[in-house]
């Protein structure tokens, strides 16, 4: 959009207002220029229509563990739609509204145009494509494993240029403001551009074995490493900082008044940029990563509380004087839950980080409960104030229906009180009765079943929150839509400032601002300090685990995976079993009694990805290998519930008749040397045959014990490879004892 | 548990103080320049978002009720 210029004489503007400092008096010129709303708009549609497909799936999938029965179809199963329900509330609910909100607020925080309108509108369809390319791909199975990190290697690229995208656009609208200063929500966008960027390319580094298929270029600890370090700051860097952004901004707009402490943004800023990072780690306490790390970890969470409520405090205080704004303004009203919210979940976090509750926490619904604490009550209502504050704007009316707004508030708030309270019980009681032992010193739940089944009716009082959330975004959905239908989109918003005057170096400021030009770079120092200051934790943690690779006590007897393991691993991962079964025992006695000998750094060496796994919806798998014979796991495969009675898994009948694609096995077998995996060069060669070996042995088994039931496998099945898999699992530190392998 | 394996590793205990010490000046320098803001500059600053009109001052603001 061409700027317009007019020029005023310098009485005119001292008369309006006071000149800003650092321009020079007698050349300040009022330029016109309109503020893209369009792209505002599409974001916003597209954030809202994503929220509500991604939390149905939420919903979905919470009725499928309480109905087993609807995982009816191989891509409708748990294991493979709860990626899909994370990535589209993160990256397609709360991505877009980013979007939405950073591309509003740097219009108006900068009094400029977004620098390019072609790269916004690849933007937003490069951002949907992603989008649609997670809802095509999870639910067929096309995986890394890593959580909120799963989208494959293509689609890894994708996000890297369309995020490069958008950083030029955003740094672009920085370089032609027209305010000198960069107001607190601009440094939250910087931290948020820079960091993301920083962590999804150092996570997804992986080796591609096919179009659709690679493996991470870490194993076992330090892949652990890296993925908590990439899955704890995507929560900091793209739930977090992007949100606190958004608040500096609409906040005050809001409530009509500037943020309480200025000093305090400035505080919270740094200090929350800086703990965060170092803070993964408390996603692994008591595995086997090393106890310096995690003790790291903790202490930075812990420090974290300070930034974090002060951010909370600075929030909740700008709405000092305000209060009774807050009993009527719907808006005031999602945005101070979304307040506390934050408060509640940044609070919580460091305690979950503590070792002596993460002992008790851990595995169980509690970290869902408190990840929903965030995602439902900061991000959902602090989204839901903005639209309900910013729509009726860029539409040039009002707000159809306060009540109904009122309405959704309400629908809202409940709706997250069950899914939350729920979630509460259900962790507590299970991790509970998992510690327990009777009088005997026994176990007193020993069958991992009975927590499941103690607490499944918590599972549908969740489904039934999660429906009430979803219902009040319905609500609000049809509401905006009233609102849209009865305004015109104000597509270019017009607007008009005095240009910003640069010096030229060593030219002296006519108005005397000596710091002028220093602020006039900030753009710059800012990258490159945030920069600083979010690799440094990073560094930190991750160069001493990287270099002790020596150090980790090598056990002779871990060896690599036979090819049809490796394959079983393939169909592991395309099946989600990570997502219910940790592969990770921690050194408790309960652990020890229940699942067997506590796991080992070097168990992981040759894991590319790690397999730990975060929640335990069934029983750790690290020791599974040979506990059972190979039918066991075909018939509980086959009908999870005729095996175990209340059991809550879906059928894995169709891996009974999947054939098994040998397609990549050769590839697969390369790709792992390349790793560091010690195939023997030229094993890709005979890989194939040793792999139809043993699928004869397994499969000849499992006949041999199922003949009564006249079960037949064959060995090319899937079934056969990832019975393999489960039998190979925890076996090789016991292989010099008593351990029969199939 | 795992401190036998990294104990003999480089500078494995220099880490605990180096990090004492990159918070320590981290939190000091913050703490320094939030400090040596002017209160009219942070009043000017606070206001961007709410100023169409560059109103430096922190000017009562008008109610929208």
């Amino acid at each position: 959009m061409e700027n317009q210029e007019n020029v005023i004489s310098k009485s005119e503007v001292l008369k309006d207002s006071p000149i800003p400092p650092g321009m020079h008096f007698g050349e300040l010129k009022l330029e016109k220029f309109y503020y893209d709303n369009k792209i505002v708009r599409d974001f916003g549609i597209a954030s809202v229509v994503w929220g509500i497909i991604s939390l149905l799936v939420g919903v979905f999938i919470a009725c499928e563990l309480y109905w087993p029965a609807l995982n009816f179809a191989p891509f409708l199963t748990f294991g493979r739609l709860r990626a899909l329900h994370t990535n589209g509330a993160i990256f397609a609910f709360v991505g877009n509204m980013m979007f939405m909100g950073v591309y509003y607020s740097i219009q108006r925080l900068c009094k400029a145009r977004i620098f390019n309108d072609t790269l916004s509108k690849v933007h937003f369809w490069g951002w949907q494509l992603i989008i649609l390319s997670a809802v095509i791909t999870l639910p067929m199975g096309i995986t890394t494993s890593k959580e909120y990190a799963e989208l494959e290697w293509p689609i890894d690229i994708l996000i890297t240029i369309v995020w490069v995208i958008f950083a030029i656009n955003f740094f672009g609208t920085i370089a032609r403001r027209r305010i000198k200063h960069l107001y607190v929500a601009i440094w939250f966008y910087i931290a948020t551009i820079i960091t993301v960027a920083v962590l999804h390319i150092v996570n997804s580094a992986e080796i591609p074995v096919s179009f659709i298929k690679s493996y991470s270029l870490y194993a076992g600890v330090q892949d652990a490493l890296v993925q908590w370090w990439y899955g704890h700051n995507a929560v900091a860097f793209f739930l977090t900082t992007p949100y606190l952004g958004l608040m500096y901004y609409f906040l005050p707009k809001a409530a009509n008044r500037p943020v309480y402490s200025y000093r305090l943004s400035i505080i919270h800023f740094w200090s929350l940029i800086f703990l965060y990072i170092w803070a993964g780690p408390h996603h692994l306490l008591y595995t086997a990563l090393p106890d310096w790390a995690q003790s790291l970890g903790v202490a930075f969470s812990i420090m974290l509380i300070a930034p974090s409520w002060g951010g909370m405090i600075n929030g909740l205080l700008t709405l000092r004087g305000a209060w009774d704004d807050v009993r009527t303004n719907p808006v005031l009203k999602f945005m101070v839950v979304a307040i506390t919210c934050y408060g509640m979940a940044t609070l919580e976090g460091p305690m979950h980080a503590l070792k002596f509750v993460n002992a008790l926490s851990h595995y169980t619904d509690w970290i869902p409960a408190h990840v929903h604490v965030g995602t439902l009550g900061w991000n959902g209502f602090l989204s839901f104030g903005i639209l309900y504050w910013m729509v009726p704007r860029i539409f040039g009316t009002t707000l159809y229906s306060k009540k109904m707004a009122n309405s959704h508030f309400w629908i809202g708030t409940v709706g997250m009180v069950f899914w939350i309270v729920s979630m509460y019980i259900s962790g507590i009681t299970q991790g509970l009765m998992l510690q327990d032992f009777n009088a005997d010193a026994q176990l007193t739940y020993k069958n991992f079943l009975e927590t499941t089944i103690q607490v499944k009716p918590m599972y549908l009082l969740r489904a039934i929150g999660g429906l009430l959330y979803v219902t009040g975004m319905c609500i609000m959905a049809y509401n905006l839509y009233k609102t849209i239908r009865q305004g015109k989109l104000i597509a270019n918003e017009p607007d008009e400032a005095p240009a910003l005057i640069r010096l030229n170096p060593g030219e002296k400021n006519l108005s005397g601002y000596e710091k002028h030009r220093i602020i006039e770079r900030k753009p710059a120092l800012f990258f490159f300090v945030t920069m600083v200051v979010i690799l440094i934790g990073g560094f930190v943690e991750f160069l001493p685990v990287f270099t002790i690779k020596s150090n980790i006590p090598t056990i002779s007897s871990i060896k690599p995976y036979t090819p049809l393991e490796l394959e079983g691993r393939n169909i592991y991962i395309r099946e989600g079993c990570y997502v219910c079964h940790s592969q990770m025992i921690r050194p408790f006695r309960s652990e020890v009694e229940r699942y067997g000998e506590y796991s080992k750094a070097g168990e992981f060496i040759y894991d590319h990805p790690f397999l730990w796994g975060s929640k335990r919806i069934g029983p750790d798998l690290a020791r599974e290998g040979g506990k059972r014979p190979s039918s066991w796991h075909y018939d509980h495969m086959s009908d999870p519930r005729r095996v175990s009675p209340g059991s809550i898994m879906p059928s894995y009948a169709f891996l009974t008749k999947n054939d098994l694609d040998e397609t990549d096995t050769k590839a697969s077998i390369t790709v792992m040397r390349k790793l560091g995996v010690p195939y023997p060069y030229g094993y890709e060669d005979r890989a194939l045959d040793d792999m139809h070996a043993q699928a004869d042995t397994i499969s000849a088994m499992i006949n041999k014990d199922l003949m009564k039931e006249n079960v037949h496998v064959a060995p090319q099945k899937e079934i056969v490879a990832l019975v393999a898999y489960l039998q190979r699992l925890g076996t090789d530190i016991k292989a010099a004892t008593d351990v029969p392998k199939h | 548990m795992f401190k036998d394996f990294i104990s003999d590793d480089i500078a494995v205990q220099i880490y605990p103080i180096i990090s004492l010490v990159v918070f320590v000046l981290f939190f000091v320098a913050l703490s320094l320049r939030a400090v040596m803001y002017s209160k009219k500059e942070l009043q000017e600053m606070s206001s961007i978002p709410l100023d169409p009109q560059y109103t430096q001052i922190n000017e009562p603001v008008n109610s929208q009720k």
